[in-house]
């Protein structure tokens, strides 16, 4: 049987930013994610950063190997601002519910978040 | 010949029967030791047989169950043997890869690479695979590169090779559920995710599971999914519980027959948990099983796990190991093999790592457990592979000197017991780290005992049960010369390394 699975919309997205070090905010993930997995059972895990494509899993191991009662979908999106207003658009369109954790550092990131209704964490502020 | 637009492989160490023996497999875990490697490979992984489309006859277990569901869902998908990729470069779209252990990170590769200082086997190979020509050129072509199986994980730390060889997408759990989209997305060109880990939520029912479409190695048939033992760290406890249905056991294994494979190794982490209750032994869904299966086959059995627990359960509650080897198992052939795990004798450690391994006994009774279920076995010509884990954490020198003294009251049965090192992934990058702080005095006298265990049994085992067809003559030739090989080495090198760790 075809299905669409990687569509599932009963999902939830977790949207990480970070530059040069994701460890804290993958550590503030993984405690919302923990929080959440009473309700949801596959997290979209979606990165926005210079790390590029796939060295930016350096910083996810933790949250790989410690989130193994839920299904995991790991996205890169690019690392421009630009790049995040797109994911934000596609987000916001379908309706999915997310929440944005990102770095203190990149205010230009979390300033054109805020300008959206997603829950969003600042981390370090 | 059309070709197939979805091409499964994997390196020769996991393509391969190893001689119809799997334990033989294990051998590619190391580095060649006393033998050159080609040699050694060929000792572990022979090159299988294949058709004239390099389909092998026998492939991974893990990797039919995929063909399976692709090929069931109408794609053009086959299993080619590596050596054959040429053949399908023009139609190849998707090349999938599976293995159990991509990059020797896992048991017990990377204690023998950690020992020796020498790259294992199966990661030489595996990297060899994907540096040939054949995959760099499918690569520029625009194919697809997905990884799978139990060794997934491990593509986390080779992030760079990660890069180099293009993968594309990184598949870890169970996939019946999730292929079929994912394969079509990467046919249209969709974008995928990095890396996908399949939670017990997405988990395949029994009807989702299909049945393979060609041979397993040695005829590996699954015969449930999941555990019920319930410990916390385990991923496989957390997935529903699915017994697959005798019928469709017995056709697999006629799949198997139809291509030649004779024999059964029956799959599961605890095969005497078939139809159980809870974590207790049933007579009749093991009876039966073993029964139909028997009927069937011109070959042996084999289990692929079995708990210490569950064997001495079913033995003092329902003599059942005795009525399945001697009323089924034993009538047609001479021994049965399977792998258990002992971990660790100190039952401090186990009450802390593994407190409901010892269920439906208390962890306190761990140690009678194991030395009642190597008598049982023993007495009932089962030969098992044991392993041991060193280096736990909240490990203390009193755990392992307790493992060590129990150790002696198993030396009586016959069975093979490979300790291995709990490795944290950090320490592979620093291998004198782990020479100098991970291996204490007390972990060489384990791996001394277990070492002159196992060579004393090794010797037993070859001489009256294992290889002994005609034609693994070779094959058994080069292992006694190995077995030869470690004895003179052992003798060497204990000595010299006792006198180092004392200092």
């Amino acid at each position: 049987m075809k299905n669409n699975w990687l569509q599932n919309n009963n999902s939830f997205h977790v949207v990480l930013v970070f530059s040069n070090s994701g460890d804290l905010v993958v550590k503030e993930a993984l405690f919302r994610i923990y929080e959440l997995g009473s309700k949801f059972k596959v997290f979209d895990i979606h990165v926005v950063s210079p790390i590029s494509r796939p060295y930016y899993l350096k910083f996810l191991r933790e949250v790989i190997q410690n989130i193994i009662a839920f299904s995991l979908r790991i996205w890169y999106n690019g690392s421009s601002v630009e790049d995040l207003r797109k994911l934000i658009n596609d987000l916001a369109s379908r309706k999915d519910r997310a929440i944005f954790v990102v770095e203190k550092d990149m205010p230009e990131y979390y300033g054109l978040i805020r300008s959206f209704n997603f829950e969003t964490i600042v981390v370090g502020e | 010949m059309s070709g197939y637009e979805i091409v499964l492989t994997t390196d020769r160490t996991m393509m391969s029967n190893h001689h119809g023996k799997e334990f033989l497999g294990f051998l590619a875990t190391g580095p060649a030791i006393g033998l050159p490697e080609r040699l050694w490979l060929w000792l572990a992984a022979p090159k299988m047989k294949v058709d004239n489309e390099g389909k092998p006859l026998e492939a991974s277990y893990g990797m039919r169950k995929v063909e399976a569901k692709l090929i069931e869902e109408g794609f053009k998908a086959a299993i080619i043997d590596p050596d054959y990729l040429h053949k399908h470069l023009k139609t190849m779209k998707i090349l999938m890869l599976g293995h159990h252990d991509y990059f020797a990170y896992g048991p017990p590769s990377s204690e023998w690479w950690m020992i020796t200082g020498k790259e294992p086997v199966n990661r030489i190979s595996f990297k060899k695979l994907m540096e040939s020509p054949v995959v760099k050129k499918a690569k520029e072509k625009g194919v697809k590169i997905i990884a799978g199986g139990p060794g997934a994980w491990q593509w986390l730390w080779e992030l760079g090779l990660w890069k180099k060889w293009g993968v594309d997408t990184v598949i870890d759990g169970e996939v019946e559920r999730v292929i079929v989209d994912i394969v079509e997305k990467a046919l249209n060109n969709e974008p995928l995710p990095d890396y996908i880990y399949v939670g017990p939520h997405d988990s395949p029912s029994v009807d989702e599971i299909p049945i393979i479409k060609g041979a397993s190695v040695n005829g590996l048939v699954e015969i449930m999914r999941g555990c019920p033992r319930g410990c916390r760290f385990c991923s496989v406890t957390l997935r529903p519980l699915r017994y697959i249905p005798l019928d469709k056991i017995l056709k697999e294994i006629e799949i198997n027959k139809k291509y030649g494979v004779k024999s059964v190794i029956l799959h599961s982490e605890d095969v005497l948990l078939y139809g159980a209750s809870g974590v207790k032994p049933r007579p009749d869904p093991l009876i039966k099983l073993h029964e139909s299966v028997s009927r069937i086959i011109d070959g042996h059995i084999a289990w692929s796990h079995a708990s210490l627990a569950a064997i001495k359960y079913a033995e003092e509650k329902h003599k059942l190991v005795t009525k399945i080897m001697q009323d089924i198992v034993l009538t047609k052939q001479e021994f049965l093999g399977v792998e258990v795990g002992i971990e660790t004798l100190s039952v401090r450690l186990a009450k802390i790592i593994m407190p409901a391994k010892s269920a439906p006994y208390p962890p306190e009774e761990w140690p009678n457990i194991v030395e009642d279920a190597f008598r049982i076995m023993h007495e009932n010509r089962i030969i098992p592979a044991a392993t041991l884990i060193l280096g736990l954490p909240q490990e203390t020198p009193d755990d392992v000197m307790e493992t060590a003294e129990l150790l002696d009251r198993i030396k009586d049965y016959r069975s093979v017991i490979v300790p291995m090192f709990f490795v944290p992934m950090g320490a592979l990058k620093n291998r004198d780290w782990f020479r100098k702080n991970a291996v204490k005095t007390e972990h060489i006298e384990v791996m001394k005992k277990c070492l002159f265990h196992t060579l004393k049994w090794a010797e037993d085992i070859m001489n009256k049960f294992y290889l002994k067809e005609p034609y693994l003559a070779p094959v058994r030739l080069g292992l006694k010369l190995f077995l030869r090989y470690v004895k003179w080495k052992a003798n060497k090198v204990i000595p010299r390394l006792e006198t180092y760790m004392r200092k």
